[in-house]
């Protein structure tokens, strides 16, 4: 057995409940969350690294996940399916703020456009800057700001909260001008 | 925004109660192994790195070439025909997701395609491929099944009262259809009836000739075709193919794999056809080998879309193929290909040993030139949606 089997096998049986959660964040599908989740692994352990340990390989899979994601996105007409469900959510009747129906963090990350999604969870989630986040989708900085400013307005609406996509001085605020706190 | 990050933190960690490591692991540590073998081996024998030598930018604006006369049969003169008996298709991971009361479904995990639909009959198994061919399997000693699968490989397969398991096999080498090439006779051979076409039209691919084929003649030693190019051709010497693949594998040599006792050759294709709709063919799924598109399409009755692309080495001399590649090696391989995109290539393959792999079309025994050849199309319901486009470069000579 290959050094990095075991160490591969750690990752998939015990790690990969949490590279699926978060794959999920960003997939808002469970089935493609584990598509997704297995080609961050077979890329990662592709690599030739030598994985010390699970907790290194587990850093190293999870920082693929975003860019397999994209990448996937890319593949499937993503412009095309973004613009769908942006339609889909432009004609969501929330009027007003309702935070029962509304709480659900998950549903509503799901109800975002692909790119949106993946730029919300990766600046809320990653606590990743605006370049950090371009460099990693390979986006203009520009376009970042833009999905994160599309997406906070959905996201408050929908969560019945202020969302402010403000990152760094030179962002640009949305929706209702609120400091987001550093993420614990 | 407040309280978005600590809702998604703790979205994640409800959302990771709910999924199972274990099942997980179960369900797919086979392909992610297999998967991660074949690319950790197929790097250590010298996939990418910055010495590769880059082929991209050397086009030679041959964008129609005259198939019927750079082709095998022209008429009144005798020549060698290879004829390719039916393959199995590319393996692909399968996917045991879906089944339900004694029906069990299992998909190609590249095309989502079902493979094969299995049901409980009394104490046997009944398989039935996509095709309707049907497998009547009794249980092993232990209980399991084991069913050939389609696209390479067997599954085993164990039924109890809590569901079915299914686990795939995947096969050491890529599976590989037999060549034969026979001399035809002058007045056997049939008149051409090609166009001059590069990309040969929907009516007339069945007996297009292409680089992969004995006979072609190459009008340059470069052909990069608008949608795919040989990007990268690297040669290792066999010490620093066998030092980089023990480094990965320790002083175990794989087994599966050929001890290289001279250069070891390593090319990337890279496909940027793109699909009617505009978007690229590769998105529709599709499958790799070391065989001619055109003739892969024809032995194949291929009813879903997919691209078909194929990638070899051929032996040549005074431009003329004279050798090539009937089969990929039965273990262990000396030449490699690699199907899944690496490195930014969309295909490619690892050659071992050259003179293991290149069989003489004729009596030529041997070549003074070595080209890479790819091709690649788009097929849909028996028709090309792309028609397969090929380009080639020769192979610079190793240090």
């Amino acid at each position: 057995m290959a050094r990095w089997e075991p160490v591969l096998d750690e990752v998939m049986r015990e790690r990969s409940p949490r590279l699926l959660a978060y794959a999920a964040l960003l997939t808002g599908d469970q089935a493609e969350a584990q598509d997704v989740v297995q080609e961050a692994l077979v890329r990662s352990f592709s690599r030739g690294r030598a994985f010390e340990n699970a907790n290194v390989a587990e850093a190293y899979v999870r920082r693929a996940i975003p860019s397999v994601f994209i990448d996937r996105l890319r593949k499937r007409k993503a412009a095309e399916r973004a613009h769908n469900r942006d339609v889909a959510i432009g004609r969501r009747d929330v009027p007003t703020p309702d935070r029962e129906a509304v709480l659900d963090v998950r549903a509503a990350l799901a109800g975002l456009p692909p790119q949106e999604r993946a730029c919300t969870v990766l600046r809320f989630y990653d606590d990743l800057t605006v370049p950090q986040i371009a460099r990693e989708m390979r986006l203009a900085e520009g376009t970042v700001k833009r999905y994160l400013a599309d997406a906070s307005g959905k996201l408050a609406r929908m969560l019945g909260e202020d969302v402010d996509a403000s990152v760094e001085a030179d962002a640009v605020p949305v929706v209702t001008p609120a400091t987001k706190g550093a993420r614990k | 925004m407040s309280g978005l990050s600590e809702r998604l933190g703790a979205a994640l960690e409800f959302d990771a109660l709910a999924f199972s490591g274990d099942d997980f692991a179960d369900a797919r540590w086979g392909s992610v192994r297999t998967r991660v073998r074949r690319r950790r081996a197929m790097r250590a024998a010298g996939v990418g790195g910055a010495s590769a030598l880059g082929m991209g930018a050397l086009a030679v604006g041959v964008t129609h070439l005259p198939f019927a006369s750079l082709g095998l049969a022209g008429p009144g003169s005798g020549s060698v025909v290879c004829t390719t008996s039916a393959a199995a298709p590319t393996a692909h991971p399968i996917d045991n997701s879906k089944g339900e009361d004694k029906t069990w479904l299992i998909y190609d995990d590249v095309t989502g395609g079902v493979v094969l639909t299995l049901t409980s009959v009394g104490s046997d198994l009944v398989a039935v491929d996509a095709a309707g061919a049907k497998q009547h399997v009794g249980p092993n000693s232990d209980g399991s099944y084991t069913v050939q699968v389609p696209s390479g490989g067997t599954a085993e397969v164990v039924v109890d009262g809590s569901g079915w398991t299914v686990d795939w096999n995947a096969p050491t080498t890529e599976p590989s259809p037999t060549v034969v090439c026979a001399t035809t006779s002058p007045v056997d051979t049939p008149a051409p009836s090609l166009s001059s076409s590069a990309t040969p039209s929907s009516s007339d691919h069945l007996h297009a000739a292409s680089p992969f084929q004995c006979g072609f003649t190459f009008d340059s030693a470069v052909h990069d075709s608008d949608g795919v190019a040989v990007r990268t051709m690297k040669w290792l010497t066999a010490g620093e193919a066998n030092a980089a693949v023990s480094e990965e594998y320790g002083n175990t040599w794989p087994t599966d794999l050929v001890h290289p006792l001279g250069p070891v050759l390593t090319v990337g294709i890279g496909v940027t056809a793109a699909a009617p709709d505009g978007v690229s063919i590769l998105d529709n799924g599709g499958a790799g080998d070391i065989f001619d598109p055109a003739d892969y399409y024809d032995r194949h009755t291929l009813s879903a879309k997919g691209y078909l692309a194929g990638t070899t080495v051929v032996g040549v001399t005074d431009g003329r193929v004279v050798a090539t590649v009937p089969e990929l090696n039965e273990s262990p391989a000396a030449m490699l290909l690699w199907p899944l995109a690496i490195d930014n290539y969309d295909l490619g393959f690892t050659v071992l040993d050259m003179d293991a792999v290149l069989v003489p079309c004729g009596n030529d025994t041997t070549w003074t030139d070595t080209y890479v050849v790819t091709g690649v199309g788009l097929a849909s319901g028996g028709n090309w949606l792309v028609d397969p486009i090929y380009s080639w470069a020769q192979i610079p000579a190793a240090d």
